[in-house]
């Protein structure tokens, strides 16, 4: 016998509880009688000897019983049922990785994997269960029960084309998924071109199901691209999986229009590297091979060269110089200047992504991103005290966050500052002492920094600190752009801008996605190699769009030869009580009963008593 | 609270009437079995009397004497015999039947409570009386009688004596001699008294009969008593309390102890027995649980006290 919850049975320390009641109702008890006149004469016994004896009576055994009966109930008791001849839990873990896409006599191996899980699918008994795992560059729980139907549609709706396959993640939700009480099994299905996985201990019998024999292949395992003196450089690296060597042409086509072309020799198992610089204008890039081998989708590469994410800035200010020359020095930014005075009628008020107000402080926050320097004094959207503080310069500055990480602010003297009271929304980035120069926050989805000092009245904006931390400031107020390119099935994490509603992702083909605009927008289903359109759109409007390169490419997935089994030591046979086919059965609704039972007839007791 | 006996079925939670209408009118058929030597009223009345006055109705002679009435002579019996005889009768005669219910705190123990049942004799008892035209006086009586029903006669005080017998309650501590003698002193013509109670009082029965003596006094003693009395279902240490006085006695009780206590009870009964003997009462145990209509009545009638 064994207990699911062995602090249960702490329940078990009401037994003594029971007898001490006993024992002090025992010594207490007083009985009302009509009348001592045949009683008095009763030898009476000594006070010690009575007091010191419990006596054994009938009641306090069925409440010692009822204890007991809770107590074991409460620590889940199982024992062995008897020998069951079925009852089995089989996991399967599918590899949906690339390389399981990759051509294997005329079906790809994906599906000759897909066929082997409905071929155990259809070996279920009755009573059997069955868990599906798909195992990507994520392990998921796809589907899992007795009903065949539902495992079955659910096979038929997986696909392959992530890169990289989580093994140990799968196995450890097969693990957790498998119930005890059967016997269980995990088959793997796998044509094993998995990363270096570290030797791991599995609870339960491994069966690996090797799909697909050596193959041939040839692949784009790596492309990117850097900004270079106005120009692109491209940077694209071949490998040759095979024994022979591979002779081709490697073509680069911007915006699907081609660029450059380079003959290229690689040896057996060898990699080549090709560059090319390009003059900038182009918004993607696709470098494209004829492997003419087994897995024709790593063969391509695609990226995107917007490397920034384009900012409207709005500069409210009276003296705007020396922002204005900062702000514009950032990548990517578009800087507007208008007066205080005209603020309040700026048509651009609305439309900026980013509203730096210089020594002025509107009614209410605008839309987009907000920067406020020197505030003035007054009780609007910030507290701000009246009297101008000097902030002397070899003084010692409290700073943290990632926009002044790293950012050395010795010698700077911020000048003047106003004490700004820190609102719920906002907390102290930088301070010197207990006035706060720094304040960083955000408040019905805008993203706001205050800089309590004067530019002009110090020396920062004479300090290399200065264009720094305003392109910092810039970066941390608004969006970061898209990543150029990803990994089939990778998480696409996109940051919209606040404002937007939608984002709709338009893929190779006629795949899209669409998705409602969160600050931070997960994409998880994109597999398919090519180049992704992103489209952010406030009200049906678009109102910017980006490319995002999937590429089906790496050294491991596109290696399609034979590989070493993953290193998990399991057992031979489910060492849990299912493997010997034995089911656990729970005693503690038979427990409960008896306890019920026993309750009803120290009631019936209790009333004929009376 | 209408919840408090949930877990108490046993328990009534309102005290039935009485009396039924029918029951009555089944008790009408039976009547007190009183002894002849009660000096009663010839008035009415249907209890024979054991004094042979001179009546018409003949039962036997006697030899005339100076002053006896001459409408009684037996003028067939002078001309037979020359001798002058008056003639004897029996009459019928009502009598005092007194009911006296123990009204102390012991009479309230038990499920139904002696006191229930006492109230139920004594109604029925009292209902006979009424029904036979004798003159009831019903008591109750704790270390002292308390405020008495009657003289009452004829059925139309039927309902009067209800209402007062259901309104006994159960209060103080029991005096048997100091109650019953103060009793007899105030009704000297004596007549057919029944005592219920539990007859739990530390002086004894006996001198408390002493002043209900023969001819006058007829007395019937209905000992009321529990059925857990005579089995206490009881173990272990437990602490006495007496119901009536409010002592506590600690015991710790086992089969030896339960046994004393029985062989206590079963002398008491004797002595209660024997000191009914020796007064010339008539002793009647009955328990509390006991059906009046089923088990009391028919018990009183086998011991004579009904006909």
């Amino acid at each position: 016998m064994s207990f699911l919850l062995p602090l249960g049975l702490l329940a078990l320390v009401a037994l003594p509880v029971i007898v001490l009641l006993h024992f002090l109702r025992e010594r207490l008890r007083r009985i009302a009688v009509p009348s001592l006149l045949l009683w008095a004469s009763l030898p009476r016994r000594v006070d010690g000897e009575r007091s010191r004896r419990l006596p054994l009576t009938f009641l306090l055994l069925l409440h010692l019983l009822v204890a007991t009966l809770l107590g074991l109930a409460l620590g889940g008791p199982q024992i062995a049922g008897a020998l069951s001849p079925g009852a089995h839990h089989t996991a399967i873990i599918l590899d949906i990785s690339s390389s399981m896409a990759a051509d294997d006599g005329g079906v790809t191996r994906f599906e000759r994997g897909r066929q082997r899980a409905r071929a155990i699918l259809a070996s279920l008994a009755p009573g059997d269960r069955l868990t599906l795992i798909a195992a990507g560059s994520r392990a998921q729980l796809v589907a899992s029960g007795s009903s065949a139907a539902d495992i079955a549609g659910a096979l038929d709706a997986l696909r392959p084309g992530d890169v990289g396959m989580a093994l140990g993640d799968a196995v450890t939700l097969a693990e957790a998924a498998l119930d005890p009480q059967l016997s269980r099994r995990i088959v793997l299905i796998t044509d094993g071109a998995l990363p270096p996985q570290p030797p791991r201990d599995v609870a339960v019998p491994v069966e690996w199901v090797r799909i697909g024999g050596d193959r041939a292949n040839r692949a784009i395992i790596a492309f990117a691209t850097r900004p270079w003196g106005g120009r692109v450089q491209v940077y694209v690296r071949a490998a040759n999986y095979d024994t022979v060597p591979y002779a081709g042409t490697l073509q680069l086509l911007a915006d699907g229009r081609p660029v450059a072309a380079e003959r290229i020799v690689i040896e057996p198992d060898g990699e080549t590297e090709v560059t090319w610089t390009l003059p900038s204008g182009a918004e993607a890039l696709q470098a494209v091979f004829d492997g003419g081998d087994a897995l024709p989708r790593d063969d391509a590469a695609y990226v995107s060269i917007t490397r920034t994410r384009p900012v409207t800035a709005l500069l409210v200010s009276s003296r705007p110089a020396t922002l204005r020359r900062a702000l514009a020095a950032v990548p990517g930014v578009a800087v507007t200047v208008i007066a205080p005075e005209a603020y309040a009628t700026a048509t651009e008020r609305n439309a900026a992504d980013l509203t730096v107000f210089d020594g002025y402080l509107p009614q209410e926050w605008p839309p987009g991103a907000i920067l406020v320097v020197a505030p003035p004094a007054g009780e609007g959207l910030l507290q701000i005290a009246n009297t101008l503080q000097r902030v002397e310069g070899g003084t010692t500055f409290q700073q943290h966050g990632a926009a002044l990480e790293g950012l050395g602010l010795g010698g700077v003297t911020f000048g003047v500052a106003r004490r700004v009271e820190a609102p719920l929304w906002a907390d102290v980035q930088l301070a010197t002492g207990d006035l706060p120069l720094i304040l960083r926050g955000r408040t019905e989805n805008r993203e706001i920094a205050v800089w309590t000092f004067d530019v002009e009245s110090g020396n920062l904006p004479t300090r290399l600190a200065f264009p720094l931390l305003v392109a910092r400031t810039v970066r941390d107020l608004t969006p970061p752009p898209l990543p150029p390119a990803v990994r089939a099935g990778e998480s696409l994490v996109a940051h919209p801008d606040p404002r937007a509603t939608r984002l709709l992702v338009r893929g190779p083909g006629d795949q899209s996605l669409e998705a409602p605009a969160a600050p931070a927008v997960a994409l998880d289903s994109l597999t398919e190699p090519g180049l992704y359109r992103v489209e952010e759109q406030r009200d049906g409007v678009v109102t910017l769009t980006g490319a995002v390169g999937v590429n089906a490419g790496a050294a491991i997935e596109s290696n399609l030869r034979s590989q070493h089994a993953p290193p998990l030591r399991a057992p031979a046979t489910d060492p849990g009580g299912g493997a010997s086919g034995r089911q656990m059965m729970d005693l503690w609704p038979w427990l409960a009963l008896g306890a019920l039972l026993v309750l009803a007839l120290e009631w019936a007791y209790v009333l004929r008593r009376r | 609270m209408w919840f408090k006996d949930i877990f108490n079925p046993r328990r009534p939670t309102a005290t039935p009437a009485l009396f039924d209408e029918t029951f009555l009118r089944r008790m009408e058929r039976l009547s007190l079995q009183a002894q002849r030597t009660l000096r009663g009223r010839p008035a009415s009345g249907a209890h024979l009397s054991r004094r042979q006055l001179p009546t018409t109705v003949f039962s036997d002679h006697r030899p005339y004497s100076d002053g006896d009435d001459y409408r009684y002579v037996d003028w067939n019996a002078y001309a037979h015999q020359d001798e002058l005889f008056v003639k004897l009768g029996e009459i019928e005669q009502d009598i005092n039947i007194h009911v006296l219910i123990d009204v102390s705190r012991s009479m309230a123990w038990g499920v139904p409570s002696k006191l229930r049942a006492a109230q139920l004799l004594a109604g029925a008892l009292g209902y006979l009386a009424l029904a036979h035209n004798d003159r009831l006086y019903v008591a109750p009586f704790d270390d002292r009688v308390g405020r008495e029903f009657g003289p009452a006669q004829g059925k139309a005080r039927l309902i009067d004596m209800l209402r007062f017998v259901e309104g006994v309650r159960s209060a103080g501590v029991t005096r048997l001699p100091a109650a019953l003698e103060g009793y007899a002193r105030r009704h000297e013509r004596g007549g057919l008294l029944v005592l219920c109670s539990d007859l739990l009082a530390p002086d004894g029965l006996d001198s408390a009969l002493r002043a209900y003596a023969p001819p006058r006094w007829q007395v019937l003693v209905v000992h009321v008593l529990d059925a857990r009395e005579l089995e206490p279902e009881l173990l272990g240490p437990v602490e006495l309390e007496d119901s009536e006085s409010g002592a506590l006695l600690p015991l710790t009780l086992d089969a030896e102890t339960l046994a004393l206590y029985r062989r206590n009870l079963a002398e008491w009964q004797r002595g209660i027995e024997a000191a009914c003997g020796r007064r010339g009462a008539t002793y009647a145990r009955i328990l509390s649980s006991w059906p009046l209509e089923r088990q009391v009545i028919p018990y009183l009638r086998a011991r004579q006290v009904l006909t």
